[in-house]
């Protein structure tokens, strides 16, 4: 059996909506955030097999920007979640409920 | 594709800002914290610098970078847009900041990069250049919001604004990654050429996922509904400076993006798309006037009418002629300048009374002539009463629908407005008719806020009573579209 493109898009879709699934269902800011690398990761997958299937290198360069971007927004992430540990003492969203009306 | 033309000239207004934000943050880190008051002139200064470069190349069409940078008048006027609001915040946040930041270097050198991102943005011909330009302003952008460390609101807004704006990054990527899918490339030009052979060839589905994907990325950094709801809390809980730059220059880059991807890699969807933007106008309007009736806080009010903006903004987009295009960029100069001097106005008082309430503003009017009357004329404009800039954008824009023949939505967008008035409005019947709760106490003002806020009335006169000029310009710079 030949493993076309069409199964590498499917899994990075079903990657994709597990992501985003636990980034609505699950309430620890943590792992939400961790919920938002997995979309991250899964449209990295997909470039990597466009690029692969599409012959042309591209892909891998964006790769490599998301890694870095991503790597940026993980240290703003967790410097943001630690000050608001700091001030809070919990790292639970519904806990962010001073702003609202 | 084609030879590496590396070109300078085509990122030299980043290029300045840049070197400067670098500057700031080394002397920010040199000085005792005591006497780093001069700061801000120093950012204000590069992004003068900037302006001037912005100014010098304006006319020119500059293609850098193996053709994924370009300069034409449409990058420089939205530039100008972006360096004015930056400029006029950087002279506000003066002694706003003073005493909750502690190294107020970071501060400016990190406005300087969101402006310096803005820019690439919208001199971006890919969309790698797009999510580069998009990333490095928004990372910023988190950062401002939570800087008053010792504020649960400021965190908690930079909290909120991070887990949201990374969730619509990676929404924009993933139709990013479809659209390289079907293209092969990620190319603007590229795809503006082959659009129709790539959508004939069957690759029709990742092509369509991938613009839809792109563009609720773009509307969710628009505000518009259905993606606003992060907007009332995040500018809420913000310092009131950074709020006056979320709600001015993000939202004009963002408007960019669309401009960029919409108008000039996609061009094949938008015309299926304007019926959409249009649906999205009219709930972005009515929905944002509406909720803005019920606010207690001037600052949460205004976050409102931040959204309600963006509706008229999408009435223009969905013309797609030569005026209501005009209109869009004529109306961000505008509301950027009004917006700026109303939030500036309320960081004084938030200074004083530490509450943005509405009826902590009861009495300021007579007892503070000087602030009062600029409250007076942005809240006009705002409004969109005649001799301002708020009325001249959108007559443009609903001049524009009308020439489309969306005639119906100009009809909702003058009834919004006249919603709109009544909020506006009674800002001022709280500052002249109401007697004041408290003892009123003296308000600091330093001689570059005041600069700042002239600036900003004497630009929103100018333009209200004079627009032919900037309008006849802001036409010229969409002129190659057509």
């Amino acid at each position: 059996m030949e493993i076309t493109i069409n199964y590498y898009v499917i899994l990075s879709c079903i990657l994709f909506c597990i992501g985003v699934l636990g980034f609505i269902i699950r309430r620890n800011l943590l792992i939400c955030f961790m919920s938002i690398e997995l979309m991250l990761n899964s449209v990295n997958l997909l470039f990597v097999a466009y690029s692969h299937f599409l012959k042309t290198s591209l892909g891998l360069m964006y790769v490599f920007f998301i890694m870095a971007v991503a790597a940026a927004e993980v240290s703003i992430g967790l410097a943001i979640i630690i000050m608001l540990f700091r001030l809070k003492g919990t790292v639970d969203m519904d806990k962010l409920n001073i702003l609202k009306g | 594709m084609g030879e590496l033309n590396i070109n300078f000239w085509s990122i030299a207004p980043q290029l300045v800002l840049i070197c400067f934000g670098f500057l700031l943050m080394l002397i920010g880190g040199y000085t005792k914290v005591s006497k780093s008051g001069y700061l801000g002139q120093i950012s204000a200064l590069g992004i003068a610098l900037a302006f001037m470069v912005n100014i010098y190349l304006f006319g020119s069409r500059k293609l850098g970078f193996s053709n994924i940078i370009l300069f034409d008048e449409l990058v420089g006027i939205f530039n100008a847009i972006f360096f004015v609001s930056g400029f006029l915040v950087c002279l506000l946040s003066d002694n706003y900041i003073e005493g909750k930041i502690k190294h107020t270097g970071e501060y400016y050198a990190l406005i300087l990069f969101a402006i310096a991102g803005m820019s690439f943005m919208v001199s971006a011909l890919d969309f790698l250049i797009l999510f580069l330009g998009l990333e490095m302003m928004s990372l910023s952008i988190y950062v401002l919001a939570g800087l008053f460390k010792q504020s649960e609101r400021s965190i908690e807004s930079a909290m909120k604004y991070f887990l949201l704006g990374s969730f619509s990054t990676a929404i924009f990527l993933l139709g990013v990654a479809f659209l390289y899918g079907a293209f092969g490339t990620t190319n603007f030009a590229y795809m503006l050429q082959h659009f129709t052979k790539y959508f004939m060839d069957g690759k029709s589905l990742p092509l369509l996922m991938g613009s839809a994907l792109v563009f609720s990325g773009i509307v969710f950094k628009i505000a518009a509904v259905p993606f606003h709801m992060w907007t009332p809390d995040v500018y809420e809980g913000a310092p009131t400076t950074v709020t006056a730059f979320m709600a001015t220059a993000v939202k004009a880059a963002a408007f960019s993006m669309l401009f960029r991807v919409y108008l000039l890699g996609l061009r094949g969807v938008v015309v299926d798309y304007a019926g959409i933007i249009a649906y999205l106008a009219v709930f972005t309007m009515t929905l944002g006037n509406l909720s803005a009736l019920a606010q207690k806080s001037v600052k949460r009010m205004l976050a409102y009418s931040s959204i309600a903006h963006a509706g008229y903004l999408l009435v223009g987009f969905t013309s797609l002629n030569q005026i209501g295009l005009g209109a869009v960029i004529f109306y961000l100069i505008s509301y950027a300048l009004m917006n700026i001097g109303a939030f500036a106005i309320i960081s004084f008082f938030e200074k004083e009374t530490h509450s943005t309430e509405l009826n902590h503003l009861s009495g300021k009017g007579f007892k503070h002539p000087f602030l009062g009357f600029m409250m007076v004329i942005f809240m006009f404009s705002l409004a969109g009463v005649p001799p301002t800039s708020g009325f001249a954008g959108k007559f443009y824009i609903f001049t524009g629908a009308i020439q489309s023949g969306y005639v119906s939505l100009a009809i909702i967008g003058v009834l919004n407005s006249a919603i709109s008035a009544y909020y506006y409005l009674r800002v001022l019947v709280y500052m002249y008719f109401k007697d004041a709760e408290e003892p009123i106490s003296n308000i600091n003002i330093s001689a570059p806020q005041v600069v700042a806020i002239l600036i900003s009335a004497i630009g929103v006169l100018n333009i209200g009573v004079l627009p032919g000029k900037l309008f006849d310009l802001t036409i010229k710079s969409v002129s190659f579209l057509f």
